[in-house]
């Protein structure tokens, strides 16, 4: 079983999650918030600027 | 049954991969590349289909996985990001770490961050390791981080210290040069005093600090007076490096929190020139095999195992460095130069793991023929000959050592040359097509809207050089993706006639002026075209019954001499 951490939401950012769960047919706003979350870590991850992920592949010899 | 000789003890096998070994040019010189002409006497020789696109990264995924490009997932050097449409490269990716504490300008992690392979399917070596079958995986493209069976040691992909494919450093104290960036490097103005000059060598962004400034170290270097000699030293390293010569491989640990935590990386000096200006050349930081701070080997003690016994060597997915020569860093002697010392790490690694070769299959990588050819190929053969020549007696000192194993030699596409560049992005707005559809990569087209596919294939097919009438654009292929692969597939594969292909504003998605433009580069020749224009060459000690063999049918060739029955997932057949 997976282990749980309790999170504070601020009521009314709650209630609308809430609400959009239940309309993007989440089972449960606990699901819908987790994958906000690793919506959110997903472009965290990826956040480079355009210039440091072209200048990442320049190297290639590829591109210039 | 399993091919077994004894015991634990299986056949061996041995595969060298030849990057960008072409058929057309291995059959003008047959006389003087007399051990692959040997090979074929005595065993067999073939052209090879490759991938389409014929694209290492590409090509070498559809190797290792025995997939097609649909079902791995690499589709071009360079991958988009379907939600902001930036490019990125296609075969892996850093994710940092979850979690941080902030810590003044420190930005501490509390979890690791990880580099993963972005590449679907399994490697096929990884069977043969299931079932106890030692396999040695050296430099494979497409590759990092290493899977996790047997030895292996990253290549293609690994990327320098910066997280760069390569970024060298240009030192000068010409007056007229100013510190900047360019393609592939940084130039950097210096002061020399009194011959000694005190040069900042940047290594990794430091990920600790919430600026990501670059971590750095300070490389002294104190030139004689009176001869062309200078001494340099890099903390406790020190080298004696003559104009117009280069240092070893020179280690330094970059500090990323002062006395606490550091990250090692090695680098190459050339002494371009002491007096009477002073230009130093300064190789990309390079991951130090001894103490590996990015994930190069499986195991991670692999590396550093081999490197005491066979030296450093360069760790960088590409270590030849095209862009110091197209920068006017390097002329072609100096360039010539550094690919010497590439393939010198390269034979020295090749002797170590044929020394440590037992039993069981080992796969061995050569990058030497490809890179050299996208600077020779056409206008050069000469020069590019004394390459495949070298080539040629590794693959003869494999046959001498060993005898009696399989042996295939193999490589992923062939060249042609690249005289016009295609500015694919500029060609859809003036058809009235940017809005549906766009180009990104060396090959790729994405569609926003499928409807105008038939239209588009259509007209590609029909585009011709302004300058000279002839058709540039041989084959327009769908991608055919997985439904894992539909979110970052291209929608269709560009395959140019020979002398054409993407131009380098296309590659990342922009459209300069004008629909075609001569490609007035160094890098004057390439394969990212139509894959018939471009197959690979494939050599083997047994015969070849295929008729038109693939590159996919390799990996479950390949499996067969173990008697390794093929796995459901690839489609290739075997061409013995």
């Amino acid at each position: 079983m997976l282990s749980k951490t309790t999170v504070k939401l601020n009521k009314a950012i709650c209630a609308r999650a809430r609400l959009a769960a239940e309309a993007a047919g989440y089972s449960s706003l606990e699901e819908f918030v987790e994958h906000a979350v690793e919506k959110e870590l997903a472009n965290h991850e990826q956040s480079l600027s355009k210039d440091e992920l072209v200048r990442k592949l320049k190297g290639l010899g590829y591109l210039k | 049954m399993l091919a077994a000789c004894s015991r634990g003890t299986y056949k061996k096998v041995i595969v060298i991969g030849v990057d960008g070994m072409d058929p057309v040019f291995v059959e003008r010189h047959w006389a003087d590349l007399p051990n692959l002409a040997r090979l074929r006497e005595r065993g067999s020789y073939s052209h090879l289909e490759t991938t389409d696109p014929p694209q290492s990264p590409v090509a070498w995924s559809t190797f290792i996985t025995g997939l097609d490009p649909g079902e791995h997932g690499i589709f071009d050097f360079v991958h988009r990001d379907p939600a902001t449409l930036e490019p990125y490269l296609s075969t892996d990716k850093t994710i940092g770490p979850r979690f941080t504490l902030s810590l003044g300008p420190y930005q501490l992690p509390l979890s690791p961050s990880r580099v993963v392979s972005l590449r679907k399917g399994r490697a096929f070596w990884e069977y043969l390791s299931d079932r106890g079958i030692a396999v040695t995986i050296v430099r494979i493209p497409a590759n990092y981080p290493p899977s996790a069976a047997g030895h292996e040691l990253a290549g293609m992909g690994t990327p320098d210290l910066r997280g760069t494919q390569g970024t060298f450093t240009y030192y000068t104290d010409d007056p007229a040069e100013t510190s900047h960036e360019v393609s592939g490097g940084l130039i950097r103005k210096v002061e020399v005093t009194g011959g000694h000059a005190e040069l900042t060598v940047e290594g990794p962004p430091n990920t600790l600090r919430r600026d990501h400034a670059y971590a750095s170290v300070q490389l002294i270097v104190d030139v004689d007076p009176d001869r062309p000699y200078s001494r340099m030293q890099v903390g406790d390293t020190m080298a004696i490096v003559r104009e117009g010569e280069w240092s070893g491989w020179m280690p330094a640990d970059f500090p990323l929190l002062p006395h606490a935590v550091s990250a090692r990386g090695m680098f190459r000096v050339f002494a371009k020139q002491l007096h009477p200006r002073f230009e130093l050349y300064l190789s990309p930081v390079n991951v130090d095999p001894e103490d590996a701070a990015l994930p190069i080997s499986t195991p991670r003690s692999y590396a550093r195992d081999v490197a005491a016994s066979a030296g450093r060597w360069s760790t960088l997915g590409i270590p030849e460095d095209t862009s110091a020569l197209r920068q006017g860093v390097f002329d072609l002697p100096e360039f010539l130069s550094q690919t010497h010392l590439v393939f010198d790490d390269e034979q020295r690694l090749l002797a170590e793991s044929l020394r440590r070769f037992t039993s069981g299959f080992l796969f061995f990588y050569f990058s030497v023929v490809d890179e050299n050819s996208h600077i020779l190929w056409g206008r050069h053969d000469s020069e590019l000959l004394e390459i495949y020549r070298a080539a040629d007696a590794s693959i003869g000192e494999v046959m001498r050592r060993e005898p009696e194993a399989e042996l295939m030699v193999m490589s992923d596409h062939g060249f042609a040359a690249f005289d016009r560049a295609v500015n694919l992005n500029t060609w859809l707005i003036s058809r009235g097509l940017r809005t549906k559809a766009y180009a990104l990569g060396l090959n790729g087209l994405y569609l926003t809207d499928k409807l105008v596919e038939p239209e588009v294939r259509r007209e590609l097919l029909e585009f011709r050089d302004p300058a000279n009438g002839h058709l540039m654009i041989a084959s327009v292929t769908p991608t055919n993706p997985s439904p894992d692969n539909r979110s970052i597939a291209p929608d269709l594969i560009v395959g140019y006639s020979a002398g054409y292909r993407a131009s380098w504003q296309t590659a990342l998605g922009a459209a300069p002026e004008g629909l075609v433009t001569d490609n007035d580069d160094a890098w004057i020749a390439d394969h990212c075209i139509d894959p018939r224009e471009v197959p690979a060459v494939l050599f083997t000690t047994r015969a070849i019954r295929a008729e038109a063999p693939k590159l996919k049918d390799l990996p479950v060739s390949l499996l067969a001499l173990y008697g390794v029955a093929r796995p459901a997932q690839m489609t290739g057949q075997s061409v013995f």
